[in-house]
């Protein structure tokens, strides 16, 4: 007995996504390092007066600011002792679209698939930078509050503009980025579900589905 | 495929910008947040009696344990992506309809199922509920509404094709098997 593509598609997500999420969880620490190691690097060359480090300790997103708390509990920068304001930040609430890609990448039917996952991962890393620097900049710009909006001469629509994208890094971005890039890569099985869209899908390759066009 | 995916995020970002804005957060969101807190807490109270909300927030009176339904909970967001993803796409607009109708009923009894799900995990475990809450059903929301997606597409009619579901005329797929029917 076979099953249709769609039926096959959907329960062989049934069957990844926990696997996935596994693999994810476990591995945090060794897929969220390049994301990290970019984010520091970016946010030390935009603004290397306000942060110190950047670390992650397991799945955890460890902040260093370069603000301290002087005698009459104001913040400073640099800060005046050796005690920093220091955040700790939870990653993976943006990272999830990882293995949610990785099983819908899996579970769909074709040769390529671990090539489509090395260039699915590829294409989602810039995504959860973005998304790992709105959420560093967001915890500076409202947890350490004025003290760095005055170092950084950010006006009320920067604030804002920090504060729209940790909404589209965290909320949005997630969610819709792993269905764009699964169907990005995965035009020809749209088209095995979809036979007669070939036109929509595929506009330039007029005979991609030549099963369907058989007498 | 490329003019798809440009109006889809077109059509997406203006919807989550209007969405963010005050008078439409509560003129229509946290109604209908709260309208989903008494749907779950009317559904939970026909198996369990210690059920009471008030707003968005929903609470067992029996430990005290309540969930607050918030922004990105609502369901609000994985509609809005696969209502772009819809409109985006060429099709009748009957069918356009036709598709926001079931995704909607789609997305929205999942969403119940989260709701109520969640409640109950969070009474028995923190830890469990911070990651079906914050990873596993964020992912099985919009896991749901490209289900949605891809079963519309199939009903679709074609360039060359009369506007007729799959099963309608022809009860056979291209595999030679039977296709069920969503309308």
């Amino acid at each position: 007995m076979t099953m249709q593509p769609l039926h096959r598609f959907m329960l062989g997500v049934l069957l990844f996504f926990p696997l996935t999420f596994f693999i994810w969880y476990m591995g945090a620490s060794l897929h969220l390092a390049p994301i990290t190691l970019l984010t520091g690097k970016l946010l030390n060359w935009l603004t290397p007066e306000a942060l110190m480090w950047l670390k992650l300790d397991g799945h955890t997103l460890v902040l260093a600011s370069n603000f301290g708390r002087d005698l009459t509990g104001a913040v400073t920068s640099p800060p005046p002792g050796e005690d920093v304001l220091g955040f700790h930040l939870n990653p993976l609430v943006y990272s999830y679209s990882l293995p949610l890609l990785a099983s819908l990448i899996l579970a769909t039917p074709d040769p390529n698939k671990w090539g489509k996952l090395a260039w699915g991962m590829a294409m989602i890393l810039p995504l959860e930078v973005f998304s790992m620097f709105f959420s560093v900049l967001k915890t500076l710009t409202f947890d350490v509050g004025p003290a760095f909006q005055m170092q950084q001469g950010l006006s009320q629509a920067g604030v804002d503009s920090i504060a729209l994208g940790y909404q589209i890094g965290t909320l949005l971005l997630p969610m819709i980025a792993p269905l764009i890039i699964w169907a990005t890569l995965n035009k020809n099985f749209l088209i095995t579900l979809a036979p007669h869209l070939e036109q929509a899908l595929a506009p330039k390759k007029s005979s991609l589905s030549s099963f369907d066009q058989k007498p | 495929m490329l003019r798809f995916l440009l109006i889809f995020l077109l059509i997406q970002g203006a919807l989550f910008g209007v969405e963010m804005l005050q008078p439409v957060q509560k003129s229509i969101i946290l109604p209908w947040t709260s309208l989903l807190a008494d749907s779950s807490s009317w559904l939970m109270s026909a198996f369990d009696p210690n059920i009471a909300t008030s707003g968005k927030v929903v609470r067992s009176t029996l430990n005290g344990f309540a969930v607050s339904i918030e922004p990105g909970c609502n369901g609000v967001e994985a509609m809005i992506v696969l209502l772009a993803a819809i409109t985006a796409f060429p099709a009748p607009l009957t069918y356009k309809i036709k598709g926001l109708i079931w995704g909607f009923i789609a997305i929205q009894g999942m969403n119940l199922l989260r709701i109520i799900s969640l409640f109950y995990l969070g009474q028995w475990s923190q830890t469990l509920f911070d990651w079906a809450h914050l990873y596993i059903w964020q992912a099985l929301i919009m896991l749901d509404a490209l289900i949605v997606f891809l079963i519309w597409i199939r009903y679709i009619p074609g360039e060359n094709q009369p506007p007729s579901p799959p099963n309608a005329e022809n009860p056979q797929d291209h595999n030679g098997q039977a296709v069920e029917s969503i309308a």
